[in-house]
């Protein structure tokens, strides 16, 4: 199975460099999304981004969407979702 | 007139130094309400000044052009060529060097406010800009009667406290200020440069509970940490397409509050709330309208709207924006679903990103000059956080034999000459550009 971990974290940083955002220098379950470095627009395109390379897009699976405060959150549903990919 | 609206209970709480509001001093070469009469004013500085101004000019200034806090050089000379202004008033918070026009402060007046009238007696014009601060800006002129078509009159709101989260020199936020004036509620405001999270922590501290916002700011702000502290009664969803999930999510967080839906053209200068929680509106109102506004969808299956109250025009030579028989299309599509009708996008192509809208020809445009683009499509991708993202496809020129830094080049030079919400997200190289029957790139 993938890391969901790893590609989220790989997708934010190659984002970050393609948009010219610099990002808070320690990456951790923590850390508060809107203050990462990704602006809204990025956040955006990161979840565009994982939905080409994991097969998803867990806000429009979502009946209720819940959005993620920090990093740990993030990748939460994602790791919830993609269980539940698997399963299917 | 807006004063009229007004009592003790209205009032404006911001983050900057109240000492800077600059009524209340003896601003040099500053004019008195009385020397603004009947005069064409652009009005440009910090939104909390703003928002007391307004007040202050409505029923005394010819016309006002409220003037977004970061307009730049391109925006202050082509608003200056389109519009006959005669100063632009400011409170010195904000940077006017690139005005050529004379910039003046105002302070207080001798006479009583009631003294003071509009030579003509006329109502006040408000001019608001349609499109970003960079590009062309599309003037269009609105009256505070047109403008508060869908805002709840009488004392029902003057308990609630609004945040206010937009420029209020653009259409959506000055909104959210007349829906407080009128209502006599408090209005937070927040420095438009404070961090968003700085922004909502002021807004908990100051007991806001009513707030306006696009689907897609709403989405940001779900996800600020202090949000989670906001004890919201009103919820107000405009400038975008409010899609059923959001307002799950919405009622889900914020179980007490009542959410509202407008469809608001700026165009148009009319609209309609819908607040049961669901996407679209209900069939029947295509059928019997709702309070004095009629609808048909168009052969376009574009949405038309008519109303009786209606009096826009683009300024700076436009035509008027209404039929012969008033009907005013709105260029939004809709589609009928069971009892709903729902919204579909843009017909002319446009890209709604999070409220901001992308013309994709103008996109397009730009993109030509980069060296080694052939041909170029400019599209919207849906995208469940902002709305839509903009996609360029690309076909490189056959005599380009690298194309490896191409996708580069072209987000560059995007970036260079674009607002960042115009700049594609996504840019990718084709073979040929999905074409359409009748020959029309499809988008």
């Amino acid at each position: 199975m993938t890391d969901v971990r790893e590609v989220i974290i790989e997708s934010i940083q190659r984002i970050a460099e393609e948009n010219d955002l610099e990002l808070s220098s320690s990456l951790n379950d923590d850390s508060v999304l809107l203050e990462s470095g990704l602006d809204s627009l990025g956040f955006a395109i990161l979840v565009a981004d994982l939905e080409g390379s994991l097969g998803f897009d867990p806000f429009v699976m979502m009946e209720e969407p819940v959005y993620p405060n920090t990093l740990g959150e993030f990748v939460g549903i994602y790791e919830k979702f993609s269980q539940q990919e698997a399963q299917a | 007139m807006l004063r009229k609206h007004v009592s003790a209970k209205f009032s404006v709480i911001s983050d900057v130094d109240a000492k800077k509001n600059a009524i209340t001093e003896e601003f040099e070469g500053g004019l008195t309400l009385e020397q603004l009469s009947g005069r064409n004013v652009a009005l440009h500085c910090h939104p909390q000044n703003l928002v007391k101004w307004v007040i202050e000019l409505d029923g005394i200034a010819s016309s006002v052009l409220l003037v977004p806090f970061d307009a730049c050089e391109a925006f202050s000379r082509q608003v200056e060529q389109k519009l006959d202004l005669d100063l632009v008033l400011t409170d010195g918070m904000v940077n006017t060097e690139h005005w050529t026009t004379s910039v003046r402060g105002l302070r207080a007046s001798r006479r009583s406010r009631e003294s003071i009238s509009s030579p003509s007696e006329q109502k006040t014009q408000w001019l608001l800009t349609t499109s970003g601060t960079t590009g062309t800006p599309k003037v269009v002129a609105h009256t505070i009667e047109s403008l508060t078509r869908t805002t709840a009159k009488g004392s029902a709101g003057s308990q609630l406290t609004w945040g206010l989260l937009y420029d209020p020199a653009r259409f959506a936020g000055f909104q959210v200020v007349l829906q407080a004036i009128i209502a006599n509620a408090k209005l937070v405001v927040p420095s438009p440069d404070l961090d968003f999270e700085r922004k909502i922590e002021f807004l908990v501290a100051n007991g806001c509970d009513a707030l306006s916002a696009t689907p897609s700011l709403w989405r940001k702000i779900l996800m600020a940490s202090a949000a989670r502290q906001l004890d919201l009664k009103q919820i107000t969803l405009g400038g975008e397409i409010a899609d059923q999930r959001v307002l799950n999510s919405l009622a889900k967080q914020f179980p007490s509050a009542s959410i509202t839906h407008i469809f608001a053209s700026t165009e148009a200068g009319v609209g309609f709330a819908v607040k049961d929680v669901k996407a679209g509106f209900p069939l029947s109102w295509l059928e019997k309208g709702i309070r004095d506004v009629e609808m048909k969808i168009s052969n376009q299956g574009t949405l038309c709207l008519k109303n009786t109250h209606l009096n826009q025009s683009y300024l700076g030579g436009g035509d008027s924006i209404a039929d012969a028989e008033g009907w005013i299309d709105t260029g939004d599509l809709v589609e009928v679903d069971g009892d709903r009708v729902l919204f579909k996008g843009r017909l002319n192509g446009a890209i709604n990103i999070g409220g901001n809208k992308v013309i994709p020809e103008d996109v397009e445009a730009r993109i030509l000059e980069v060296a080694g683009v052939y041909q170029v499509a400019v599209r919207g991708k849906s995208s469940s956080i902002a709305g839509a993202l903009v996609e360029a496809l690309i076909v490189p020129a056959p005599e380009l034999e690298d194309t490896s830094d191409l996708v580069k080049s072209v987000k560059q030079h995007c970036k260079q000459v674009l607002p960042s919400f115009k700049v594609p997200a996504f840019v990718r190289l084709v073979d040929e550009l999905p074409v359409g029957a009748a020959g029309k790139i499809k988008r």
